[in-house]
């Protein structure tokens, strides 16, 4: 298993290195000026250029891209352009709020989806079915901000119950940490919950009709074995694809309910750099996102075997 | 019982005093934080590199100028005690006042305020004109400095008080030695506020808390001028990227103030009883339609003419703000009711006249290639809401016009290419100003027509630079406006710049809030929050 891990860690290297090439590239040839950006809208030509070679941008891009890469092999992601902070603690700043959103919309969403599915599944065609299956529909067809601002309206300037917006970190306390993000992964987990319900309904419904189930029910199982040890275990491996991709996700896709809750996670951050072409803080957030991309499939790839133990290596 | 009521009395006042303390003492230490939400997130913090207005109002935070002006535009002493001009009106010498500390503790000395002058006049457009009359900058001591000119000019008071980008913020020497084409670092000022370095966070968050060792002046505030007075212990700007966010939060009593609020969620908060609406029109701004000069058609000035002639300011604001009680029509280049107003020669521009534009462009032998209009379409204020309607006012007036959607990002950088249109260049942008940056012909930038190093656009015109040059040099308040009304017309007469009107912006704050200063920039001191 060992090996089959740094096989695969090995493997990363090329695709970061494409990553970074394309990225790179990408910032170069779309246009936009940092320079004329932080000079703002007064600044002449001859204000914008002196301070573009200050930030280097005058340079050939070759040489810009071997000094960049070369600093980020040393783990310096450099400073951004516009606020000439290190691009580490930017990201390390809005790093908890993400992992925040992220864990608890996963968990929300698991605790959730899975017992509906499953449910929904073993009722197929009953009411109850009918029932999670139009849930389902309308979960993932509104969007998020619709949801977003109907809480809002419902849970903070009707009933005063929850802030309308912000962060506070756990180190502020649990209820204020809790308080802030209910809203928030309530509004995100609709989607998701909608998603993977749907999904660990057709798995479960796909495992029902195997002939090991039915050998299960032959031999005098209760309904809740078969449901939790044959059914659910076996239908693990998509359950875990469709997880997983939600990860991927959450990571750095949340940007809408980041603005509408004012949270200053990693989605927030990426929109302002590109809106701001912070160079810097674009490169190492999208080679960063896609190393936890390919750490979330290799951790997915590593508990498919420890759920189906015949998966090939 | 005479013992038992002095016993009982002792334990009664005991019961009243004891919480009552606890209660002025809790009052005594509570802290009064303001919440404000301001017109853009803070990303950097050099006030000097950058004409953004979000930075200008960080400055006036931090920092602290020689001169300000007050609520009648007359200039005033702010870290002077004053200043005094020699006979031939060629040397000043300015005395700074007691008391001015840097946020580190350090003496605030003539040293630190000729290197900031210095720094700042490299980089503001005002000062470079300054820079070019300067003969010399001398200390006397560490209170006292002096500034001769190859001219009697009293543009020194004009420049160093002027309010915004680039206001002339004071810095340690250590700090203004800094490169100006090179942010700087440091948040160390002398200003009524001291920044909050290590709870910054770029574009989320910036906190100011009492600079406890500022000596405000004694003279009660007037626009910029007078007694900085902080009454609250800390200032903390967020940034809501969702103005519905912003208008809830201030509902909710989450947040303090809004520096902008929408104009179309107004209704919302006009409703609420517990919401104060500020009209600052001071703060306003004026919208500008920018001609490019340096290629066809526009280097043709009967179809500059043409342009001015096909546009209805009245459209264009009622797209741009919507609602009439914030906007004004009005062609005057240095603001509608500022000292140097004046509409001269902007008659064509308050109505559309297509025939006129229709016959200008034939006179001018139009050849009808599509004319480039760039179009912001994430920035209402610059464009994004108006550009359309301009685009069609052009097409009715004769013109083909090619409306190109991006992102303001892409106009700042597309606007500064000089090269023809098929090579990355343009023909029309659009953008705003703020109304304090515009008041006469030295700090509206617009209006500077020396070519190509004009602001993008490049219009050239000798006569109107020799105005400027003259209006540098002048002290006398007649000649100003005379000088400014002229440059006025001939601006207009060439096309220099297209104004579209002005408008005012609306300030949202709860009604806890006393004391809002009706500044040119939205200022925190003098404001008290109360309980209620």
């Amino acid at each position: 298993m060992l090996l089959i891990i740094l096989k695969r860690l090995a493997a990363t290297v090329p695709v970061l290195l494409v990553v970074a090439v394309v990225i790179f590239s990408i910032l170069r040839l779309t246009p936009g000026d940092p320079a004329a950006i932080v000079a703002g809208d007064g600044a002449t030509v001859q204000q914008i250029e002196q301070i573009r070679h200050h930030m280097g941008l005058d340079q050939p891009i070759p040489v810009q891209f071997f000094k960049w890469i070369g600093d980020v092999l040393q783990g310096d992601f450099g400073t951004s352009l516009i606020s000439n902070l290190p691009v580490k603690d930017m990201i390390l700043d809005r790093m908890g709020p993400t992992i925040a959103i992220t864990l608890y919309t996963v968990l929300y969403t698991v605790i959730i989806s899975i017992p509906v599915g499953i449910i929904s599944a073993w009722r197929r065609g009953k009411a109850v079915d009918k029932v999670v299956t139009a849930g389902s529909v309308l979960g993932f067809s509104v969007p998020v901000f619709i949801t977003a601002y109907v809480l809002i309206f419902i849970f903070s300037m009707g009933l005063g119950w929850l802030p309308v917006q912000g962060y506070r970190p756990l180190s502020e306390g649990v209820w204020p940490h809790i308080k802030h993000l209910i809203l928030p992964v309530a509004s995100l987990g609709t989607i998701y919950i909608a998603l993977v319900t749907r999904f660990v309904r057709s798995s479960i419904i796909d495992t029902l009709g195997e002939d090991y189930i039915r050998t299960a029910r032959a031999k005098g199982l209760n309904e809740r074995s078969v449901l939790i040890h044959h059914a659910l275990a076996n239908a693990a491996v998509p359950i875990l694809t469709i997880i997983g991709i939600t990860i991927t996700m959450l990571i750095g896709g949340v940007v809408v309910t980041e603005s509408v809750f004012n949270i200053p996670g990693l989605g927030r951050l990426v929109v302002e750099a590109i809106l701001a072409k912070d160079f810097t803080i674009i490169q190492a957030l999208i080679v960063l996102f896609s190393v936890v991309d390919i750490v979330i499939n290799l951790v997915v790839d590593i508990l498919y075997k420890v759920f189906d133990p015949r998966i090939e290596s | 019982m005479h013992q038992n009521l002095k016993v009982s009395s002792l334990v009664g006042s005991l019961l009243v005093a004891v919480p009552l303390t606890l209660g002025l003492a809790g009052a005594a230490t509570a802290e009064t934080t303001i919440t404000a939400v301001m017109q853009a997130p803070l990303r950097s913090l050099d006030p000097v590199i950058t004409t953004a207005y979000v930075i200008r109002n960080y400055g006036y935070m931090v920092y602290d100028t020689l001169l300000s002006v007050d609520a009648n535009g007359d200039i005033k002493p702010q870290m002077l005690e004053k200043w005094e001009v020699s006979p031939d009106g060629k040397t000043y010498t300015f005395t700074l006042r007691d008391g001015l500390t840097w946020h580190d503790g350090k003496p605030v000395t003539t040293d630190d305020c000729i290197a900031s002058i210095k720094r700042w006049a490299k980089q503001d457009k005002m000062g470079q004109v300054m820079e070019t009359l300067t003969t010399s900058m001398d200390k006397v001591d560490d209170k006292t400095f002096s500034m001769t000119f190859s001219a009697p000019t009293n543009i020194v008071l004009r420049a160093l008080s002027k309010p915004s980008s680039l206001a002339a913020f004071m810095m340690p020497e250590r700090v203004a030695k800094t490169s100006p084409s090179e942010p700087i670092t440091e948040s160390i000022g002398s200003g009524p506020f001291k920044f909050v370095a290590s709870e910054y966070k770029p574009g989320v968050q910036a906190v100011f808390v009492k600079n406890q060792d500022y000596v405000p002046r004694k003279e009660p505030p007037s626009g910029m001028a007078g007694g900085r007075v902080v009454k609250v212990d800390k200032v903390r700007w967020v940034a809501m990227p969702d103005a519905m966010t912003g208008i809830n939060a201030l509902k909710n009593k989450e947040i303090d103030f809004i520096e902008q609020a929408p104009y179309d969620l107004l209704p919302i908060l006009e409703q609420d009883k517990d919401i104060q609406l500020i009209v600052a029109k001071s703060q306003g701004g004026q919208p500008i339609m920018r001609l490019n000069q340096l290629i066809p058609p526009f280097d043709n000035k009967l179809i500059r003419k043409a342009a001015m002639a096909a546009i209805d300011q009245k459209a264009i604001m009622q797209a741009d703000i919507g609602n009439p009680k914030y906007y004004a029509t009005c062609g005057a280049l240095f603001g509608c009711d500022s000292t140097y107003a004046s509409v001269a020669g902007s008659e064509d521009l308050i109505k559309a006249e297509p025939e006129k534009s229709k016959a200008l462009l034939k006179e001018g032998k139009y050849d009808g290639t599509p004319v480039v209009i760039m179009h912001p379409t994430d920035f209402a204020n610059a464009g994004g809401s108006f550009v359309p309607v301009i685009a069609q006012q052009l097409r009715q007036g004769g013109f083909k016009v090619d409306v190109q959607a991006m992102d303001w990002q892409t106009v700042v950088t597309r606007r500064a290419s000089q090269k023809p249109v098929a090579d990355g260049g343009w023909n029309i942008f659009t953008t705003y100003l703020s109304l304090a940056d515009i008041t006469d012909p030295l700090s509206n930038y617009t209006v500077a027509a020396n070519g190509k190093q004009a602001w993008f656009g490049w219009p050239t015109s000798p006569e109107i630079e020799k105005l400027r040059q003259q209006f540098a040099t002048s002290a006398d308040a007649g000649e100003l406006k005379k000088l400014a009304t002229e440059v006025q017309k001939l601006a207009m007469e060439e096309v220099v710049v297209v104004p579209l009107g002005e408008f005012s912006v609306v300030a949202a704050a709860q009604k806890s809030l006393k004391g809002i200063l009706n500044a040119p920039v939205p200022v925190f001191w003098n404001i008290e929050k109360t309980k209620d």
